[in-house]
């Protein structure tokens, strides 16, 4: 029978140290990945939950690599990401109609698309994969993103925006 | 090829959301209240968007979900995608 397997990470801040000063605090991320690592078990998945402070880079990767490396043809692979979305100018040889690759805030720094989707063609062809993400995936191009951080934390009524 | 889901569309913004004392982001929470509902029902990753999507305007956010994937897929039942078989 196949295997499932699945990651969430649910980021309520990050570390201010690695994003000049901004924490980027949020208050639902890891509810959401609790929730739907909740959801997943019923279903029969392995999971692994990555919170906050163990929502580092390394440790993502690692998990990343980790799950392509077991999961086979027709295994699933399911992936959550809660936290906040930025940009970077687009580094990669992909063709990004704006110019930039967006990211993901992780605890100590950000990831990139690029570097998730070279990830996941790491694993087995016919392994399907499922990704939520509940973050801003883009913000406006015109704005600087790295000079944005807490500008564009915007508040509207008693919402926080997740994005930078 | 993945299907990914994704809380807003291009230039949009994902908001969080508090249900009593509890904080949420309003995308995971429609998507998790909508696929509870929807377990039995063989609803498609499409449908599924469109679902939440509805709670969420219902809820006053102006917040789009996507989905994008391979087409088949998308418009087959969640629940078959995500199903050990």
């Amino acid at each position: 029978m196949p295997s499932g397997k699945s990651l969430y990470i649910g980021l309520n801040a990050v570390d201010p140290k690695q994003y000049s000063g901004w924490s980027g605090e949020l208050s639902g991320c890891e509810f959401d990945a609790k929730d739907m690592r909740t959801i997943a078990k019923k279903h029969g998945f392995a999971t692994t939950l990555r919170l906050t402070k163990s929502a580092t880079r390394n440790k993502i990767l690692g998990d990343l690599k980790r799950a392509a490396k077991k999961l086979r043809r027709n295994d699933i692979f399911f992936l959550s990401y809660s936290g906040h979305g930025g940009q970077v100018p687009n580094t990669g040889n992909d063709f990004e109609p704006d110019g930039f690759d967006e990211t993901g805030c992780l605890y100590d720094g950000e990831l990139i698309d690029d570097e998730l989707y070279a990830t996941l063609a790491n694993f087995t062809a016919g392994v399907r994969i499922f990704v939520l993400s509940d973050s801003c995936h883009s913000v406006c191009a015109s704005i600087e993103p790295r000079m944005s951080m807490t500008k564009r934390r915007v508040i509207v009524r008693d919402l926080t925006c997740r994005s930078l | 090829m993945p299907v990914v889901m994704t809380a807003c569309n291009e230039g949009g913004y994902a908001y969080e959301y508090h249900h009593g004392a509890i904080g949420h982001g309003i995308f995971t929470y429609a998507l998790a209240k909508e696929f509870r509902k929807a377990r039995q029902a063989g609803v498609s990753f499409n449908e599924l968007r469109i679902r939440v999507n509805t709670v969420m305007k219902n809820l006053r956010y102006d917040q789009t979900s996507n989905v994008e994937g391979p087409r088949k897929i998308c418009a087959g039942p969640v629940l078959a995608a995500l199903r050990k078989r």
